[in-house]
């Protein structure tokens, strides 16, 4: 009976702004016809310039980029079966069980993310430090 | 209005609470719509979560400014790609209509016009003077005044008012699933990127907001 109610004052409310949402409709749809026009000169001209408006957007082409990547390294990994690895912490002296591949490769993580926008450590840790002139002497 | 009540009939105490009752029943049926059209309406706005999936998840798109005008170039070219076939519709029959006025030499023509045109087709009706009931809202009988007929002679009128009929609600509904996306647009670009101290501590921490 309660819900008889709250429909019957649901409809009353919906009534009262009924006109409103019309009115909203209309002058978006209004709005909606000049930029459909837009859009149809923009895909036009896109068109003689061997675009479209299909084609996907800057953001679009980085997302994607980033996802295959991410795919690719699940694939990798996959096919190399690697096995859970245990590693050692010497602080508290355990020994901790990482993930299995399965689990650690979910492409929606912000660390296989980061992963991928960051460089390696590598070139930025690994200095090599060439002799001088003057330590190659002593050295002979 | 007391002394009116007591000079109502049985017959008319019937009636007022048949017309009440009509009326509830009437605002019962405008909340199910409009619980519908609403229902209808967050549908249609999912599917921006679907267009700004991937940029966001991937954290190519990192501020709201950014995800609002990513959103909104998203929406404006799925509703081109939705309303190209309502248009195309409305501007046949449009141009279908000139046509004819054109060829007649009479831009006068009223496609909806109950002899020449789209009307021709239904009922018409007028009301008797005979009352129903004399002393609220003066309900009258009423009775057929024009049956249905067709003639070839009114084609015009019968392509012309169904491609603007069927055209107009094609796209009213496409403008409709434009405002839906734009309004869930909006949500999302204050919820993706909120940043929230609710139930934090700075002592102790929470499991959303750890101590760096």
């Amino acid at each position: 009976m309660t819900g008889f109610f709250v429909r019957f004052g649901k409809g009353i409310l919906y009534v009262l702004v009924c006109p409103l949402f019309i009115v909203a409709l209309a002058i978006v749809g209004a709005f909606g016809l000049l930029g459909f026009v837009a859009i149809f000169i923009k895909s036009i001209f896109l068109f003689f310039t061997g675009r479209s408006l299909k084609d996907d957007l800057l953001e679009d082409i980085k997302a994607k980029e980033i996802l295959s990547n991410i795919e690719a390294k699940q694939e990798a990994l996959m096919s190399s079966s690697i096995a859970p690895q245990t590693t050692v912490n010497l602080q508290d002296n355990k020994q901790i069980q990482e993930p299995e591949v399965e689990e650690s490769l979910n492409p929606y993580t912000h660390d296989e993310i980061r992963i991928e926008q960051e460089p390696p450590i590598e070139q930025n840790t690994i200095n090599v430090v060439e002799p001088t002139k003057e330590e190659e002497k002593q050295n002979v | 209005m007391f002394n009116l009540l007591l000079k109502l009939t049985e017959n008319d105490k019937r009636m007022i609470f048949a017309i009440l009752l009509i009326v509830i029943l009437l605002f019962v049926l405008c909340g199910y719509i409009g619980m519908l059209i609403v229902r209808l309406m967050k549908w249609q706005g999912k599917k921006i979560d679907h267009l700004c999936h991937d940029v966001v998840v991937t954290k190519v798109i990192t501020d709201k400014k950014h995800l609002l005008a990513y959103g909104k170039k998203k929406n404006w070219r799925l509703f081109f790609a939705q309303a190209v076939i309502p248009i195309i519709i409305m501007s046949a029959a449009i141009a279908l209509l000139l046509i004819y006025d054109a060829v007649k030499h009479d831009f006068s023509y009223n496609p909806f016009d109950s002899e020449k045109g789209f009307g021709s087709l239904f009922f018409q009706f007028e009301l008797t003077d005979q009352y129903v009931s004399w002393w609220i809202f003066a309900l009258r009988t009423i009775r057929v005044s024009k049956y249905p007929t067709f003639s070839i002679n009114n084609w015009c009128g019968y392509l012309f008012c169904p491609a603007m009929i069927v055209g107009g609600i094609w796209y009213l509904i496409v403008v409709g699933s434009f405002m839906a996306r734009g309004i869930r647009l909006r949500k999302l670009c204050t919820s993706v990127f909120e940043k929230t101290l609710e139930g934090y501590n700075q002592n102790t921490g929470s499991p959303n907001n750890p101590i760096i």
